[in-house]
This record gives C-alpha cells, sequence and structure tokens, in this order.
C-alpha cells in the first residue's frame, strides 16, 4: 500500500513537472527526439573537438593521447559542481515548491514526500548528466579508441553516480534549509553575510588579477604550461583518488597504446557505489523523518510585527507599474542576490580579460580579436540579465489575468515590467565597457557607437524575450510549483543570448579583420533597425492577442 | 533589308490579327494563345542560331564593337527591350490581367519603336554583321510581330487610354518588367569594369549580391503576398522566363550536340525546372528543387565557383547570380505566394526520390563524359572543388577510388566521396523541411495577427459610426450609460463548435444588487470574465456604463472593480501599498484615495495589518484586500466572483454591508455566489444559470410567496426538494 | 546566472585567451632563428665499419616488444622537439597471400613497437631527421633477437 502511495505521488509530480504531453503527438515527439540527439551530438562534437585539439598539442602527456587523470578531473569538479546546484534546486523543491501545502495533507507520511522528490529530482539529475557528461565522456570514447561495451557501461555508472550527487544533496538539504530559514528569519545577517561574501569575492579577485604577469606568452612558455597542467593532475590524482579511481572503472586505463576497460576495479568500484548508495539511503530515510515534516511546514509560516501606519502615496499611474516592480523585485532577496553577483563579477572578469591581453604582446589580427571577443563577453554578461525576463509575466502566476481588467493599454501594462532588467543589463553595460575601453585603443567616437550597439543588443533581447514570455505563458508551471518545473521559455532566451552574443563576436571579427571603414557605425544602425521591428511587432502582438491570452 | 522585312512583316502580321479579329471575335483568344507558343518558339530559335550576343564581352570605353559609346548603349537597350516585350506578349494572351493589357500597350509598343529605331544595331549584336543575313531576317520578323502584336492590343482596348485606378499597378508592373529583363552585359555596359577581386570571400560586391538575393525574396513576398494565386504565378512566371533568357545568354544549336556542356549542376537544373512548374503542375520536379536546390543554391552564394579575377558586373558573374538567385528564392516564393501548395511528408519523399534520381545520373554522365572532356564536373561531384574548401580530411575521402573500363571508356567513381556528399545533402534536405515548418508557422502566425488587428481597426471605425462618429475615448451609447448591458453574448473556447455560454442578454440598471446563480460548470466565471475583459466573446456585445468591453476597453475597465474568485494578489507588498497600486491605476486623487481607505480600512477591521505584506495575511484579509482594491475608485459596477468562499461570519456580515452601501450609492453590484441565503437577503434580483444559457432573471419580489429561493432555484435548475 | 550561462562564459573566456595567444600574438623573430645543428641517436650497442653504423640488439620478449630509441638534439631547446621525427624503414614483409604487411611501428617521441618475431624479419632501420630545413639526421639499425 504504501508503495502505491509513494508511486502515485512520484507519477503524479513527474507529470506535472516533465510535461510529456509531446508523446501523444507524433510529430512532436520526433521534433523533441531529434532536437534532443541533435543536442547530445552538439555536445560531443565539441567536446571531441577539444580533446581532439588537446591530444595534437599534447598538452596533457608527450605521448599523443589523453590520459586518463584528465578525465577524472573533469569529473570531479562536475561532480562538486552538480552536487552543489542540486543542493540548491532540491533545497527549493522540498521546502519551498507551492505543491507541498497540498502534498502534506494527503495521507502519506513525510517520508514519502521526501523520497518521492527526490526520484523526481533524480530524473531531472539524469537528463542533465545526459545533456553534458553522457556526450562529454562519449567523446573521450571516440578519441581514446575505447571498445563498443564502454558505451553501454558508462551511461549505467552515470546512473548510478546521479543518484550519489542526488542522495547527497539530500542529506545537505537538510541542515541548509535550516540556514536559510535561520537567514530568512534575520534578514540583517542575510545582508550582512552577501555584502561580506561579495566584498571577499572582489578582493580575492583584485588580488588574483594583480597577480597576473605582465608579459604572456603561452607558446614560448607552452611546455613549463604543459608541465603546470599536467604535474596540476597528477596532485589532484595523488589526493583525490577515489575520483580517479572512479574515472578507471568508468573510462578503463591505457596499457600502452591501447585502452583496457575493464580491470579489478570494474567490480569493485560499482558494489563500493551500490553500498555508498545503500548507506545515504538509511541516512536520508534516518535523517528526513524527524526533521523533514518539521521543515516543510514551517517554509510556510511568517513572522508577524506590528508595523507603524503609513501615509498612502499617489504616484502617477504611467509609472505606478514600473515603481511596484520594483519594489516587488528589491523584496525578493534571489532576484537582487542574482543581480549583485553579475554586477560584481562581470566588471572583474572584463579587467581579468584585459589584463591578461595586455600581458600579449598581439599584432594587429590580436588587437581585432581582443576587441571581438570583448564585445562577445561583455555582451554574454549583459544579455544573462535579461534570462529572468523569460518568466516575467508567467511567475504572477494566476496573478497576471487581474492585469487584463485594469484600465490600461495592453503594452503599457508588458512593457513597464521590463525596467529592472533593462536597467540591469545597462548598469552591467556602464561597468564593463569602460574598463574595455580603457585597455583598447578605439577612436572616442567608436567607444560611444560601440556602448550604445551594445546597450541596443541587450534591449532587443529584452524585448524578444519578453515576447517569448508572452507568446508561451507558463502559468500553469508557476501557479503549482512556485516556480516553473522546466520552463522552455528559458531555454529559448538562454539560446537567444548565445545566438546574439556569437553572431555580433562573427559579425565583429569578420568586419575587422576585412578592415572594413565604418564598421561600428554599420553595426549600430543594424541592431536599431532590428530592435525597432521587435518593439514594433511586440507592440503589435499585445495589442492584438493579449485579450485572448 | 532589314528594314524591308521588317515593315513586310509589321503589315503582314497587322492584317492578320484585323482579319483574325473580324472573323473569330470571341475565339479570337485561342489564335493568340497559338501565336505566343509559335512566337516563343520562334524567338527560342534565332536566339540559338545568333549563339551569344557581341555585348557579352564589350565595354563601352574600349573594345566596343559599334565605335560609339551611344549606339553600343542603344544596342544593349534594343536587347533588353527586344527580351521584356518577347516574354510580355507571350504571357498575354494566359493571363486575363488589365496590367499585363497595358503593358503591352505601352511598353510594348513604345518600346518595339525604340526598337525598330535601332533595329541594325540589334541584329548586329547577334549576328556581328551589318550585313543581311537569315539570322537578320528572323530577327527583322520577330520584331514585326512584337509591334503588330502591341499595336493591336493598342487598337482593341480603346487606345492609350489606361484608368486612373490602374496606373499604380502599371508602374509597379513596368519597375518588375525592366528589372528582371536586364540582359546580364548591361551592367558592365553601365558601369563598366569594377569590383575585380571583391567578388568572393565575402568581400564587398560578394556580400551585395548576397544582400540582393534576399531583397528579391523579401520584396517580391511583401509586393504580391495580398494578391491572388494566379496573379502571383504569372508575375513569378514572366521572372523566371525572362531570367531564363539571360541565363541562356552564352548558348547556342552546339549545346545540344555538346554533352558536356548540358546544363546539369544542380542549380542550372532549376532555371529551366521552375518556368515548367509554373507552366504546368509538375509536383515531384518542383518539390525537387524546393528541398534540394534552395539549399544547394544557397552554399553556391556562399561559395561562388567563378574565378575571383572577374569583376563585379562581368557577364560571367552577373550570371552565375541570376543562375543562383533563382535557384534559392524562387521556389520559395512560389510556396509562400501559395502557388503550391505547402509540402506535406509524401512531397518531401517526392523530392528525394528526384533527387536520387538525379544524382545517380549525374554520377554515370560524369564517369562518362570525363573520357572526352576532363573537365566534366556535373554537381562538383567529379572534382575536388568543395573537398578542398573543407581541408585534408575531406580531400582524403577522395582517395578511394573505383574504376573499371567498359570496352575504350574508362568508368572512374569516388565510392566513399560521392556516398558522404549523397547523405549530407539528404541530411540538409531534412533541416530545409523543419525550416520550412518554421516559416509556415511564422507566416500563419503574422497572417492571423494581421487579421485580427483589421478586425479591430474595423470594429472601431464600425463603432464611431454607429455613434456619430465620436472620438473612441467617449461613451458611446448614451442609453447604456448608468447600466450593465449584455446583448446575445455567445463564447467558446478555441476552434470548438461548443459554446461555453449561449445567447446571454442582461440588463442591469443602477442601484441593483443581482446575484448571479448557476451550477458548477454553467459558465458563471465565464460570463463574468468576459464582461471584466479577461476573456473575449465570441459574439455579441457587453457595455458598462456606456463602454463596449472590446472596442473600449481601456475606457470600459475604468467603470467596474472586479473582485476574482481566487484572489491574485503581490504577496510581497504590503495592503496598503497593494491597494494604492491599483489606486494609481485608476487615477484616484489623494484626497478621494486617503477618505475611501479610511472608511474601508475601518469597515473591513484591516487597521492592523494594512500594513504588513500580504503574504502574512490569512484567507480572509487577503479577500478583504482585493475588495478594497475593487472599491478604492469608486466604480459605477462591482463585480464579484465568489467573494464569500471561505470567510468567517464577521468578514462576510462586512462584505455584505459594503455591498448594500455600494448600491445605495446608485452604483451597480453583480455578484455570483453558491450561498443561496445570502443572496437571499442581500439581492433585490437574481439570474440563474443552467446548461450555458440563462434559464431565469427575474426580481425576488416576484418569487411566489411561500416559495423560498432555494426551491425555486431548484426547480428551475431542474431538481426536485424531496420532502 | 544559470548554470549553463556561467559555463559558456567561463570556456569563451578561457577560448578567447588560448585564440589570442596563438593567432594574435606577434611572431619574435628570434623564436624561429634557431636551427638544429645536430641530432644524435644515443641507444646502441656498437658501431661498425668506416661510417660507424649504429646497431642496437632488443630481445623478443612477446608480441608488442616496446624499445625506447633515446636521442639528443643541438640546441636542446623545447621548441626543438617538435621539429624532428622518426622514419622506419624495412619495416614491411609481403604474406603468403601476397599482401604487404608491417610488423613494427613508431611513434614521434621514439618508442619503436615490434608486433611479433618472424624469422627472417628482424632488422629495421630508425632515421631521426630535422623537420626545419636543417637536414641533419642519424640513424640505427634495430635487431630483434629471440632468447
Amino acid at each position: 500500500m504504501r508503495t502505491n502511495k509513494l508511486n502515485t505521488l512520484i507519477k503524479m509530480q513527474i507529470k506535472e513537472k516533465f510535461n510529456l504531453s509531446f508523446f501523444k503527438n507524433k510529430k512532436q515527439a520526433l521534433f523533441k527526439v531529434v532536437f534532443s540527439v541533435l543536442g547530445f551530438v552538439s555536445v560531443a562534437v565539441i567536446a571531441y573537438l577539444i580533446l581532439f585539439i588537446c591530444k595534437f598539442l599534447n598538452l596533457f602527456s608527450i605521448l599523443n593521447y589523453i590520459p586518463v587523470n584528465v578525465m577524472a578531473f573533469v569529473l570531479g569538479i562536475m561532480f562538486v559542481i552538480n552536487v552543489f546546484s542540486s543542493t540548491i534546486i532540491l533545497s527549493r523543491s522540498l521546502y519551498y515548491s507551492q505543491d507541498n501545502q497540498v502534498l502534506i495533507t494527503y495521507p502519506v507520511n513525510a517520508n514519502s514526500i521526501f523520497i518521492s522528490k527526490l526520484v523526481v529530482h533524480y530524473i531531472g539529475e539524469l537528463k542533465r548528466t545526459f545533456s553534458f557528461l553522457v556526450p562529454v565522456f562519449f567523446a573521450y570514447g571516440l578519441i581514446s579508441g575505447s571498445p563498443i561495451i564502454y558505451y553501454l557501461w558508462m551511461p549505467i555508472m552515470f546512473c548510478l553516480l546521479a543518484v550519489i550527487t542526488v542522495l547527497i544533496a539530500g542529506i545537505i538539504s537538510i541542515p541548509c534549509s535550516v540556514v536559510i530559514r535561520l537567514l530568512n528569519r534575520f534578514k540583517i545577517l542575510k545582508i550582512l553575510i552577501s555584502v561580506s561574501l561579495l566584498i571577499l569575492v572582489g578582493c580575492f579577485a583584485f588580488f588574483a588579477i594583480s597577480k597576473i604577469p605582465a608579459d604572456i606568452n603561452i607558446l614560448a612558455s607552452w611546455r613549463e604550461i604543459s608541465i603546470f597542467i599536467r604535474d596540476l593532475l597528477s596532485n589532484f590524482v595523488h589526493i583525490f583518488n577515489f575520483v580517479y579511481i572512479f574515472t578507471i572503472a568508468l573510462c578503463g586505463n591505457f596499457e600502452g597504446f591501447k585502452i583496457k576497460l575493464f580491470s579489478k576495479y570494474s567490480l569493485i568500484v560499482p558494489a563500493v557505489m551500490l553500498g555508498i548508495i545503500a548507506i545515504l539511503l538509511v541516512l536520508n530515510f534516518a535523517l528526513s523523518r524527524p526533521i523533514y515534516l518539521r521543515a516543510l511546514s514551517s517554509s510556510f509560516e511568517h513572522n508577524k510585527f506590528k508595523k507603524r501606519e503609513k501615509k498612502n502615496k499617489v504616484i502617477n499611474s504611467n509609472l505606478s507599474i514600473s515603481i511596484y516592480e520594483f519594489k516587488k523585485i528589491f523584496r525578493q532577496t534571489e532576484t537582487i542576490t542574482n543581480a549583485l553577483m553579475i554586477i560584481v563579477i562581470a566588471p572583474i572578469a572584463i579587467l581579468a580579460l584585459n589584463k591578461i591581453y595586455g600581458a600579449i604582446n598581439t599584432r594587429m589580427l590580436g588587437d581585432y580579436l581582443t576587441i571581438a571577443f570583448n564585445i562577445l563577453i561583455i555582451l554574454l554578461f549583459a544579455l544573462s540579465c535579461n534570462i529572468p525576463v523569460s518568466s516575467i509575466y508567467s511567475r504572477d502566476g494566476e496573478s497576471f489575468y487581474t492585469n487584463k481588467a485594469i484600465p490600461k493599454k495592453p503594452y503599457q501594462i508588458l512593457f513597464a515590467r521590463l525596467m529592472f532588467n533593462g536597467l540591469l543589463s545597462f548598469i552591467v553595460l556602464v561597468l564593463t565597457t569602460p574598463i574595455f575601453f580603457y585597455f583598447s585603443k578605439l577612436s572616442v567616437l567608436n567607444k560611444i557607437v560601440i556602448f550604445i550597439s551594445l546597450f541596443i543588443l541587450s534591449l532587443l533581447h529584452l524585448f524578444w524575450t519578453a515576447e517569448i514570455d508572452f507568446s508561451n505563458l507558463q502559468i500553469q508551471n508557476f501557479h503549482s510549483f512556485g516556480r516553473a518545473g522546466i520552463n522552455p521559455n528559458e531555454l529559448k532566451s538562454t539560446i537567444l543570448a548565445f545566438a546574439i552574443s556569437l553572431i555580433t563576436f562573427a559579425v565583429t571579427a569578420f568586419f575587422l579583420i576585412k578592415d572594413y571603414e565604418n564598421f561600428y557605425l554599420k553595426l549600430l544602425i543594424v541592431s536599431t533597425v532590428i530592435l525597432a521591428v521587435r518593439i514594433a511587432l511586440f507592440h503589435y502582438k499585445a495589442k492584438v492577442l493579449f485579450k485572448e491570452k | 533589308m532589314n528594314y524591308v522585312v521588317l515593315f513586310s512583316s509589321i503589315i503582314g502580321f497587322s492584317v492578320l490579327f484585323f482579319v483574325l479579329h473580324l472573323i473569330f471575335k470571341n475565339k479570337i483568344s485561342i489564335f493568340y494563345k497559338i501565336f505566343s507558343v509559335l512566337s516563343a518558339l520562334f524567338f527560342a530559335g534565332w536566339f540559338l542560331l545568333a549563339g551569344g550576343n557581341v555585348l557579352k564581352s564589350a565595354f563601352l570605353n574600349f573594345s566596343n564593337p559599334f565605335n560609339s559609346k551611344f549606339l553600343c548603349l542603344m544596342a544593349g537597350f534594343a536587347c533588353w527591350i527586344t527580351f521584356a516585350t518577347t516574354v510580355l506578349i507571350q504571357l498575354m494572351p494566359f493571363f486575363k490581367f488589365n496590367v499585363l493589357k497595358n503593358l503591352t500597350k505601352t511598353v510594348g509598343l513604345i518600346g518595339t519603336v525604340f526598337v525598330i529605331v535601332f533595329l541594325n544595331q540589334l541584329i548586329y549584336s547577334f549576328s556581328k554583321s551589318y550585313e543581311f543575313s537569315l539570322l537578320g531576317a528572323l530577327i527583322a520578323v520577330h520584331i514585326g510581330f512584337l509591334f503588330s502584336y502591341s499595336l493591336h492590343t493598342c487598337i482593341v482596348d480603346k487606345g492609350f487610354y489606361i484608368p486612373k485606378k490602374e496606373l499604380k499597378e502599371l508602374f509597379i508592373g513596368l519597375a518588375i518588367l525592366l528589372v528582371f529583363s536586364i540582359p546580364p552585359y548591361m551592367l558592365k555596359l553601365f558601369f563598366g569594369n569594377v569590383g575585380t577581386n571583391l567578388i568572393k570571400s565575402f568581400e564587398v560586391y560578394h556580400r551585395i549580391y548576397i544582400y540582393i538575393s534576399f531583397a528579391f525574396l523579401l520584396g517580391i513576398y511583401f509586393l504580391l503576398r495580398n494578391k491572388d494565386k494566379e496573379f502571383c504565378r504569372m508575375v513569378l512566371l514572366y521572372i523566371s522566363l525572362v531570367t531564363l533568357i539571360s541565363y541562356c545568354y552564352n548558348y547556342s544549336y552546339s549545346i545540344f550536340t555538346t554533352p558536356t556542356r548540358w546544363p546539369l549542376h544542380l542549380c542550372n537544373t532549376a532555371m529551366f525546372i521552375l518556368p515548367l512548374c509554373l507552366l504546368f503542375k509538375m509536383e515531384w520536379l518542383f518539390y525537387f528543387t524546393l528541398f534540394i536546390n534552395v539549399i544547394g543554391a544557397f552554399f553556391a552564394m556562399l561559395m561562388p565557383n567563378y574565378s575571383a579575377l572577374y569583376s563585379a558586373f562581368s557577364t560571367e558573374v552577373v550570371s552565375f547570380w541570376i543562375n543562383h538567385i533563382m535557384a534559392f528564392a524562387m521556389p520559395v516564393l512560389i510556396i509562400l505566394l501559395g502557388v503550391y501548395p505547402r509540402p506535406k511528408l509524401k512531397h518531401f519523399l517526392y523530392s528525394l526520390m528526384v533527387f536520387v534520381f538525379y544524382f545517380a545520373l549525374v554520377l554515370a554522365l560524369n564517369a562518362w563524359f570525363t573520357n572526352y572532356n576532363t573537365n566534366v564536373d556535373f554537381f562538383f561531384l567529379n572534382s575536388d572543388f568543395i573537398v578542398a574548401k573543407l581541408g585534408r580530411w575531406a580531400e582524403d575521402t577522395r582517395n578511394f577510388i573505383w574504376a573499371f573500363k567498359i570496352g575504350n571508356l574508362k568508368f572512374v567513381f569516388y565510392p566513399l566521396y560521392q556516398f558522404l556528399f549523397f547523405v549530407v545533402y539528404l541530411l540538409l534536405g531534412l533541416i530545409m523541411w523543419f525550416l520550412y515548418v518554421w516559416i509556415f508557422n511564422t507566416q500563419d502566425f503574422y497572417k492571423e495577427l494581421k487579421n485580427k488587428n483589421k478586425k479591430i481597426k474595423l470594429d472601431e471605425i464600425i463603432l464611431t459610426t454607429k455613434y456619430n462618429a465620436k472620438s473612441v475615448e467617449e461613451c458611446m451609447n448614451e442609453q447604456s450609460k448608468g447600466k450593465l448591458v449584455l446583448k446575445n453574448v455567445y463564447k467558446h473556447y478555441g476552434n470548438s463548435r461548443v459554446d461555453v455560454v449561449e445567447d446571454i442578454s442582461i440588463e442591469v440598471n443602477e442601484g441593483e444588487i443581482i446575484g448571479f446563480l448557476g451550477l458548477n460548470g454553467a459558465g458563471k466565471s465565464t460570463i463574468i470574465k468576459c464582461i471584466v475583459g479577461i476573456q473575449p466573446a465570441s459574439s455579441g456585445s457587453i457595455e458598462i456604463n456606456g463602454y463596449d468591453i472590446e472596442k473600449q476597453p481601456v475606457q470600459a475597465k475604468a467603470q467596474f472593480g472586479f473582485v476574482p474568485d481566487h484572489y491574485a494578489l503581490y504577496e510581497n507588498l504590503t495592503g496598503r501599498e497593494y491597494v494604492n497600486y491599483i489606486a494609481d491605476l485608476y487615477e484616484v486623487g489623494k484626497e478621494d484615495r486617503n477618505a475611501r481607505l479610511f472608511e474601508l480600512v475601518k469597515n473591513l477591521n484591516m487597521s492592523n495589518s494594512f500594513d504588513n505584506q500580504i503574504k502574512t495575511y490569512s484567507h480572509g484579509m487577503k479577500q478583504k484586500i482585493a475588495i478594497m482594491s475593487a472599491l478604492v475608485h469608486n466604480p459605477k459596477l462591482w463585480i464579484l466572483d465568489e467573494p464569500l468562499t471561505g470567510l468567517d461570519p464577521i468578514s462576510i456580515y462586512q462584505v455584505k454591508e459594503c455591498m448594500r452601501q455600494h448600491a445605495k450609492n446608485k452604483n451597480i453590484v453583480f455578484f455570483s455566489s453558491h450561498i443561496i441565503d445570502v443572496v437571499e437577503k442581500l439581492c433585490n434580483r437574481i439570474i440563474i444559470l443552467n446548461n450555458h444559457k440563462i434559464v431565469a432573471d427575474v426580481k425576488l419580489k416576484d418569487i411566489p410567496k411561500g416559495v423560498t429561493l432555494e426551491q425555486f432555484y431548484l426547480n428551475t435548475v431542474g431538481e426536485k426538494l424531496e420532502k | 546566472m544559470r548554470k549553463s550561462v556561467i559555463f559558456f562564459i567561463s570556456i569563451i573566456f578561457i577560448i578567447s585567451i588560448v585564440v589570442v595567444s596563438f593567432f594574435g600574438m606577434q611572431a619574435r623573430v628570434d623564436q624561429f632563428k634557431s636551427y638544429i645543428t645536430d641530432v644524435t641517436i644515443t641507444s646502441f650497442d656498437t658501431t661498425v665499419g668506416p661510417q660507424k653504423t649504429k646497431y642496437l640488439n632488443v630481445n623478443y620478449e612477446g608480441p608488442n616488444t616496446y624499445v625506447t630509441i633515446r636521442y639528443t638534439v643541438l640546441p636542446n631547446k623545447a621548441e626543438q622537439l617538435n621539429k624532428i621525427e622518426f622514419i622506419l624503414t624495412n619495416n614491411t614483409y609481403v604474406d603468403e597471400n601476397g599482401e604487404t604487411q608491417e610488423f613494427a611501428k613508431i611513434n614521434n617521441i621514439g618508442i619503436l613497437e615490434f608486433y611479433n618475431y618472424i624469422e627472417n624479419k628482424r632488422t629495421v632501420t630508425v632515421t631521426l631527421r630535422s623537420t626545419d630545413g636543417s637536414n641533419k639526421r642519424d640513424s640505427v639499425i634495430v635487431v630483434l633477437n629471440k632468447i
């Protein structure tokens, strides 16, 4: 009976979170499969190319191959990142998801809810693993000449690894939720810690940047660099020997020029993993039982304080939407934290990049490439500020419909919501472009034109992303989960950001190398025209479709 | 002598047309069609006989075969007009559009007069001699035919008169007629030897040509998208025929006997396939062009195979671009303009089958013809043109060779290279399929958007006309002022034929409290959502205080306050902030705002928590905030959708008092509820909805004495009370 | 910021530095100035004859027997290692089917591999030569012995 209830809980959440309706439609299913395969192949191809170049340059070994310790390093880093991000995602799902309010009322014990959430998260984790790690190791198999059985063995091992990731995240999420609740309770503490962390990161970054040598010549110091990398890998493998052993069990090891997949570790490691999984499962059960229910219900508790009576403020109706939007945003710590993170990291990254470029003795081609890469990376930072706009209307949930009863034109309601993100990307540009310009040899006019072009491109992405959300509202997703389980709009917006940045980079590099005069002005004109078309289309769509959404 | 032939042909054809017109007045079109076909064959005959034009290698400033810039230029214009007029007159009998007639009367007549003036130069450019020859005579006859036909058209169709409304179309037609019929050597004559070394590798002229290809595609699409299919077919047929003539500038009869020169490259075939597909319905061929040719032409435009040493306007370069722009843009235009239906899966399969056949044919011909000419390289299957651009790894695929001899002939194949080529092209075809689906979806979406926008504009015009052309901002219907009026409202979702509400007509006057009753799923919430504008009604009208919710949405929404069935509030704001936000949107002044909020906070008992965040509120408190935000602007109509659900008794009482007070102030209260007792005590009129229709609309005092509202309701919806 | 965005930006960051270093750097004249002056194979047992032909004896230890051919290059700089190559000659034979087969191969850092022991095919010539145009070379004849 208990297993039945658990099964039901799991099936219910999977259906809601993963939107499996495309299976009913053959054409959609075909599209989905083709795109998934394309995604897998793209990542595998890129990984193969990178490994091929490293092999060709003898970067990791004086022998012409990629040793297993490289993949051990990659796996180690990715495992830590996965555990970290899984902890965050799982914490949200376990303690702050909207559906908890309903699940907690069902005749199931808290353990079942906990386990069902872990299972659902595991499926998401598997999806992420098969989107990145599996294609990377697939590429490694191709480049190392692994036997056919490797391509069956490797995914199975990753399935086991994903279980461990999820279970570790499950355990860590429990003390995490305590810390989060504490920070939510004492907002001052939260602010202090955030500010301190930011200052620490800033100081560390500036220290690291100051250590960048004045003269960098990768070609001349290639041998030292490769030796350093090889030593780093050896030390890593020495310290984290278990990661290395796991990787050997996963990929095999080289004997001479050939890779031997199966060894004694191929039996020991999976057995150990199963043992670890069993222990983690028990721990999860044991820890969650007394704690989870309490943690779950207290997530929806709010402190009540008597507040001082305030006055009514009258604001112009056209500005009101924007101002209250800002108020809402500044009360969402996650949005502010994200924004601060970008504002701090972006200028530091650009400073580090330009310092390194400055240390390289570049010729004309190198100067052009530095300009193009600066534009690319600045754009990536600026456009990433707009990605949250992909749920700007959806995240209101059912509240979105009340906007339709307001006596305002559709575009006023929709456009006003975009001001915060527009301002944020402007701030990022204001902080990063002067650093880039300081190190470049561009004329004043070109600098102004570039800045305006970058801002226009970020506005383009902003409006386009808003249109993506408006055209495909994910209200039901946000209604159930508080935040979207899998938001297709966010994916589209992310791909769009990458595409705009890469196209601008390619066009900039191409025309600079061709020594095309007045290129920057042309970029400004073209981006302005596209932005005007985009805004007009959005306005048009809003006017016509707002009633029906 | 040429002029003798010319005038003889003019007289002969004019008489012939006149006689035929007299005898076969109604059936004359058949003869026109016959003449059209014959003239096309005649034209092709002398064109191939000429085998090229001296202008193809002429420059105005040097190597000028006429020794006069003026005559050289005029010869070029004469060729240009000849090509344009020839195709125009060939199309005339087959398409009944006035623009063709008008063009024939104007351009056809005036143009041929021009050609007659420079007839000798025209003949010289083809025959390369001023002496009288067969070719010269044929050209003269042809020009005579063109002139006679144009004159005849002019005489038959009221002379030179062209109605004003057809002038715009005439000028656009003239532009298309002339732009696309330009011979490939004219640009060189105009602009000379420019852009050498700048026509490949994305140099400036290369880019310009690529921009032109997209400009052509978009320009023709936007020009023709509102025209009917037959008109589009005519225009596209004209363009494809006239560009075919330009493309074949160098062709002669020898091409039939020199197989190695056959135009069997993929894009070359498109020049011949497209006119055929536009003339006759040839699905297999057309969809092959659509899926396979378009992508091939696109890549060819990115990697042109002419020498970089040519100038940007040399005949070879212009001819290349004419060919590839046609192969790239025309199939897409044909589909987008609806001349051929959108491809289905079976069409994609047809195209693959044709491609397999083409591939096999070209493989065989390459292997065979290489024995006679080592430069044979149809579809680049024989040479390393493509692999040289991809790198060593690609070049290595050509190391696998399969060769055998049949008699004296050696047949060489590159199986790995050719197989990979085939597979890659198939994949590209598949990618094109996805791309087309996306283009069609986008096209449909924007078409629908445009239609909806047209409807909105039309509605506004109807509204202003109906009510004596007042501004949309004003109250249109004075008779509905102070009322809520629904007239014959229907609502269905999406493409469903099932109405969720049918024929709803309600008129509510000020001072009334209306209780809206009905079973779950009867349509109460739908009607309320239509009233407040959350969903549009499928038909019918809804007027709030004289403003139509569909046509004057902003003004109508300012007339009501709405309390939804589940509060939808911004939880991070405080109650005060939220209500002030709503008040700002309704432009409530400071004094009114302060006074109303003071009353509402007091009446609804919210003083202790009004400045706390909404997420800390209970259900009842959130409902009260929703009520306050709906009343802060003192609306004429107050709509509530099940407002009392989940409230405690005191809160219910407070809300009821608000409703009574609001109605007392000569406003309307319209609310839906399941709590019949409350409705009975509060309302003065009830409307009952059942099976998506109104089944009762009565004042409470009109219900028979002794019958409770509950009994009345149950009787009305068909349930019997158990005694 | 999403994980994928951070990851993508980091990758682009690193790629940009690598690309600018490899393709955008000014060529320093002295980088290409030094040519190889001498290459010497140091793995040999005896030299025979007036031309001092080098011989190296190797014991067969079963299939895929490896031997490292050691060498020195002058001037002794890191980049010189990229300007030499090993060439193996006499490492093929014709089998009973008339097909040409290899019985040994060498990689670019001098590791010579014998696939198996064939009675009348036991010697190969390993030549080490410079590829920077200085045309320096040295060779050794490797003899495979079965104990």
